[in-house]
């Protein structure tokens, strides 16, 4: 019964086996060319993205400013970058010997050697073959690390461990090869694995230097660009770390409009194509801003600076005041498109004129006398004052304190705005005199807190709409700022102060011309600096549109009028137009301010806790004094300003113009009639806006308007940019 | 202290030997080549000699490692050859107790935290001892063979319906705790082995089937309440393999998907050894453990596989034949269960490659990667080769010594 049993149990398996075996010839035999297929065809290689063309930016006119052109990149593994090479140079060493590049008797350890000392060269290799200097390139393979650092340690902290995707990739260590360089490396470099030419972009600019600011720079993703990226979720929109993206000016406002879509290709492991979507070009985007004007304008604004009393720097804003786009939009100095890393760091010590700031967007500074419009628009349409009304100027604002809250004129040349008015000035008048006690009196009516108001409604305090973010948005002192900020309410003298723009308001020059196109058109607006191709304007927020009162308009702008067309307005010397058919309306400011730290003193401390004192421009410049060493900074104090202050100790003071053009034949005080552009003009330190600013702004009206030639060759403008700061010239 | 057993090196049963080194050697080719470990795992430590690095490098860690799992597996078979298979049979008991005691820790560890029980995958499978790894699970599959023949051996109590628990409780407490692991794999093929030795024992048929029928009527109630749902998704697997939708293929088929790739594109010969997409990437998981039967199948085409089927055959029929000639009770079920148990295995194991079974996580015995299963089926075919070696003996038996055990 056992022998039988057992019997049974061997045919039970026997059974099983044959089952086994016929369902194996299944498989092997019968529909075996079925699997050889889907083993060729569906075991596909990972996608390779296609990267698509960023979309061109071009001028209001369709000027080309910047594009892509292909050009190739330089890039080396991730491993050779950090050093950490070994693991992956045994992994090639294996995979070369795999496809029989190396002798197969030749040991792995002397492959793997060999390509040690690839390693070693590398640099030197590089450097040669694409002239980029090997500190420079061991400087950037450092910067790359750090990146993929700080991604991993974002990632860690989000609860990923383990080796990211950065640390197995290739990085782009050389961009912008062209064909015959990437051929070079190509061809030289074959034998090093972990170096890769790939095709790539490259940001070329045509002429575009005057507008380096506001085009802004394209760079190497970052985490935190993913971080906020409004398209990540996107698969072939989103940013991928080895990508680029808009940093900073436009090319980061419009980042998603420019970047178009990745394509992507799937091939077998044969090779063969199985899926290629094509990557889609990104959109272009106009600017509102005229090349061409932009460039003229910093060709009046140059001269205008580097003759003042204290050259710094200066900008000037044009605005379209029917439609609100932004004309020009000039920062001076400016600096060279493309500038290197190298140009950077030297650009970052110019403390004194600061060439790589937006001024015109991002310089808040106090607005000065040209405050005094919004003050009186203020006072007449809160009925604090009426047009008519009259106020008297007897050279100080308070009966017993003769030395405090003085007029101008009083001040420079001792005599009060009664002695020519003995009637007192209504506002108009005070405009065209720009008359302190008319306004500090307007501004104890309104109140603090209510003229704040009146600066929200003129847009300050706000971003403009550009969707820059360089942008900034200045500062209104509202009670609850100045309780958050200095601890403290408003006192009564804050609002005499703030009525003449002094004291803790400030505005950009960007937010000047928007208050001057406001006063012209009758409505605050938003401004625009880009269009998309179909024509509609790049919306950033900035608030909605804000009407005024038309008859407290009327009065503001003939007082505009008066400022540069009647005898004794303040701007009356300078400013008149050439043009026959136009004229200018405006305010001048001079707006006291702090003079600007340019060198400052860096305390360090010693591991061992002595203390050293170093002089320098930045602090990347004092601790370079130190080299690696670890030090601790401590404690800055400012060492040196600019200006230095006169024996007086008076503050100096920035030049400021506002104003607007209109055709001769526009009644006075109506809205302006033909072109009207809004123009602001700040020359930092330049003391005076009549005298300094306002021809600047009759140079750029003048310019607008068609009047004569101004006499400047805009080329020749354009290549003398580069300020003047020499070594000499900062005191 | 008995006499000193006659272990003879020229008669260590060639007929299983043999089978179980080419089933070892084409495990350990098979593991080499697909072994893509970074090489600077173990060339970056710096204090090795530098002949071992090239070793390490030439073999692979896996492949290393396996061979070194090898060779104590061996002399853990020599070990079971010294004592005669008889008295290692007196310790059934003790070891299926410490066995059962380990497997209900490991349990146990799901309630309390206990020292040397890792997780991985969600699984409490392991002992840990330093840099080696125990599966309680796999040892208890031969302790179930060695208890079971114990059990059996001068009984006949198992013919009736109530001799049929003792037995049956005896399988099913290490099965439910394997269960709980979870094992599914090692839980469902204990039953079989258990079968086979209560079949061949004598037992019934009636009542043997009226079990397997009862069994196989509990299957959909299973199926619902017992399984966890990656579990219905492999039995799944098994019925909806020829679906046409590419994103099954791509879920819940996957594994099974690309098992029958690596197979089906091996063809008659197969893509030859080193060559192929399975050996460049690694599409097929676990290709070193439950699947390395495909990596085989893709390497040395249908002639390969049905080799190692072939091995398994051979040993199946000298392990039969050791029983039959075999004329001590406890011996023969002893044989019987081990070669059940191998069999049992290695069917279940090509079955779920090929998709005639549900995925359940079951080696190949003597070839997929893994010290624990490869040192138990070791100890079970030393067990063989001792009941083979000592059958002259009771062959030998003068006919005037009735009942005298030798």
């Amino acid at each position: 019964m056992f022998e039988n049993r057992l019997k049974w149990l061997a045919l039970l398996l026997a059974v099983t086996t044959v089952i086994v075996g016929a369902r194996l010839a299944q498989l092997q035999i019968v529909r075996a060319d079925e699997f050889r297929e889907l083993s060729d065809s569906l075991l596909t290689r990972p996608q390779r993205y296609l990267l698509p063309v960023r979309g061109s930016i071009t001028d209001r006119e369709g000027r080309l400013l910047v594009e892509d052109r292909p050009a190739s990149e330089v890039c080396v593994h991730y491993a050779v970058l950090s050093g950490k090479s070994e693991g992956l140079l045994r992994a090639f060493a294996r995979s070369l010997r795999r496809r029989g590049d190396v002798p197969g008797d030749q040991p792995l350890d002397e492959t793997t050697s060999e390509l040690r000392h690839g390693v070693g060269q590398t640099w030197t290799r590089l450097a040669e073959l694409t002239g980029v200097p090997a500190a420079e390139l061991l400087e950037r393979a450092e910067r790359i690390c750090r990146r993929v650092e700080r991604i991993r340690a974002v990632l860690s902290e989000r609860g990923l461990e383990g080796p990211i995707r950065e640390e197995t990739m290739f990085h782009a260590l050389v961009d912008g090869v062209d064909e015959r360089t990437a051929l070079r490396v190509r061809e030289a470099l074959e034998r090093y694995p972990w170096i890769d030419v790939v095709p790539a972009a490259r940001r070329v600019a045509h002429d575009a230097d005057a507008l380096v600011h506001v085009l802004g720079r394209v760079g190497p993703v970052t985490a935190e660009a993913i971080e906020r990226d409004p398209l990540g979720d996107d698969p072939l929109r989103g940013l991928v770390p080895e990508g680029r993206c808009g940093v900073t000016g436009i090319e980061r406002t419009a980042d998603t409009v420019l970047r178009g879509a990745r394509g992507y290709e799937r091939r077998d492991l044969r090779g063969r194509l199985l899926e290629r979507v094509e990557p889609v070009r990104g959109q272009d985007v106009r600017l509102t801003i005229d090349a061409d004007l932009q460039k003229r304008v910093l060709a009046i604004l140059k001269p205008a600076v580097d003759a003042s009393a204290h050259p710094a720097g200066g900008s000037a804003v044009v605005i379209d005041v029917a439609s609100g786009d932004v004309l020009a939009l000039a920062s001076y100095p400016t600096y060279a498109y493309g500038a290197t890393a190298e140009d950077f760091a030297r650009l970052r010590s110019e403390t004194r004129w600061l060439p790589l700031r937006f001024r015109a967007v991002s310089d808040a500074f106090p607005p000065g006398s040209t405050c005094k419009a919004i003050t009186l628009v203020g006072g007449l349409s809160d009925g604090v004052i009426r047009p008519g009304d009259r106020i008297h100027c007897r050279g100080a604002f308070l009966p017993g304190r003769p030395t405090q809250f003085r007029c101008w004129i009083y001040n420079q040349y001792g005599i009060t705005h009664d002695s020519e008015l003995p009637e007192g000035q209504r506002g108009e008048d005070a405009i065209r005199n720009s008359c302190n006690i008319y306004f500090y009196e307007v501004g104890r009516r309104l109140g603090a807190e209510r003229l704040c108001d009146w600066f929200d409604a003129f847009g300050f305090g706000r971003p403009q709409g550009t969707g820059l973010i360089e942008e900034s948005p200045g500062i209104v002192p509202h009670e609850r700022w100045l309780r958050q900020v200095q601890g403290r309410g408003h006192t009564p003298s804050d609002a005499w102060n703030y009525a003449i723009g002094q004291g803790e308001v400030t505005a950009t020059p960007l937010q000047a011309a928007n208050v001057a196109a406001a006063v012209a058109r009758g409505r605050w607006e938003p401004v625009h600096v880009a269009r998309l191709p179909g024509g509609e304007p790049l919306l950033a927020p900035a608030g909605p549109a804000q009407p005024f009162d038309e008859t407290a308009l009327r009065a503001l702008r003939s007082g505009m009028w008066r400022v540069v067309n009647e005898r004794g307005g303040t701007a009356n010397k300078h400013a008149p137009l050439s043009s026959p058919d136009y004229e200018l309306c405006g305010k001048t400011g001079s707006a006291q301010v702090a003079p600007r730290v340019i060198s400052t003193r860096y305390v360090f401390e010693w591991p061992d806790g002595l203390r050293e004192t170093v002089e320098a421009r930045t602090e990347a410049e004092a601790r370079a004094r130190f080299g690696p060493a670890h030090i601790r900074l401590i404690g800055t104090r400012a060492a040196q300003r600019f200006p230095v202050l006169g024996e007086e100790g008076r503050l100096p003071a920035h030049a400021w113009f506002i104003g607007y053009t209109q055709l001769k034949a526009t009644p006075r005080g109506a809205a302006p009639r033909g072109k009207s552009y809004a123009i602001a003009v700040l020359i930092e330190f330049g003391g005076s806006g009549g005298s300094v600013a306002s021809p600047v702004a009759r140079q750029i009206a003048d310019l607008l308007v068609g009047g004569p030639a101004v006499g400047l060759d805009t080329q020749a403008g354009v290549e003398a940019l580069s300020y003047a700061a020499t070594e000499g010239a900062t005191p | 202290m008995s006499r000193a057993a006659p272990v003879s090196l020229t008669h260590l049963g060639w007929g299983l030997a043999l089978p179980v080194l080419f089933l070892v050697t084409v495990g350990l080719l098979a593991i080499h080549v697909t072994d893509r470990s970074p090489a600077g795992a173990v060339g970056e430590t710096g204090g090795a000699a530098d002949w071992t690095r090239r070793v390490v490098e030439a073999v692979g860690p896996l492949a290393l490692k396996q061979g070194l799992y090898f060779l104590a597996g061996v002399a853990l078979l020599l070990a079971t050859l010294i004592p005669s298979y008889q008295r290692i049979g007196r310790y059934a008991y003790p070891a299926y107790a410490v066995t059962l005691v380990l497997l209900a820790l490991l349990v146990l560890d799901q309630y309390v935290d206990l020292p040397l029980i890792p997780v991985r995958n969600d699984a409490r499978r392991w002992v840990s001892l330093g840099p080696l790894s125990l599966q309680p699970s796999e040892f208890m599959k031969v302790v179930l063979v060695l208890t079971l023949a114990r059990y059996l051996r001068f009984r006949s109590s198992y013919r009736r319906w109530y001799g049929l628990l003792p037995p049956f409780l005896l399988t099913l407490v290490p099965m439910a705790l394997i269960l709980k692991q979870p094992d599914l794999g090692t839980t469902l093929m204990l039953l079989p082995v258990l079968f086979a030795m209560l079949f061949v024992a004598g037992a019934q048929l009636r009542h043997l089937a009226t079990i397997v029928l009862l069994g196989l009527a509990t299957l959909p109630l299973f199926y619902i309440f017992g399984m966890k749902p990656y579990q219905r998704d492999r039995v799944l697997a098994v019925f909806r393999q020829d679906t046409a939708d590419a994103r099954w293929h791509m879920g819940p088929g996957y594994q099974l998907y690309q098992s029958k790739i690596a197979l089906g594109s091996g063809g008659v010969s197969g893509e030859g050894y080193g060559h192929g997409v399975f050996v460049q990437y690694e599409l097929l998981p676990e290709e070193h453990n439950d699947f390395v039967f495909a990596i085989i199948g893709n390497q040395w085409g249908l002639i390969g596989a049905l080799l190692v089927i072939l091995a398994y055959g051979v040993i199946v029929v000298v392990g039969i034949e050791v029983a039959t000639v075999t004329n001590d009770p406890f011996g023969r079920l002893l044989a019987v269960g081990i070669v059940a148990m191998i069999a049992v295995q290695a069917l279940l194991n090509i079955c779920v490659t090929i998709g005639l079974a549900p995925i359940t996580g079951m080696p190949l015995p003597f070839v997929s990667a893994g010290g624990s299963s490869l040192w138990a089926n070791f100890i079970g075919l030393g067990l063989l080769i001792n009941v083979a070696q000592r059958r002259p003996l009771l062959i030998a038996n003068p006919p005037f010594e009735h009942g005298a055990d030798a």
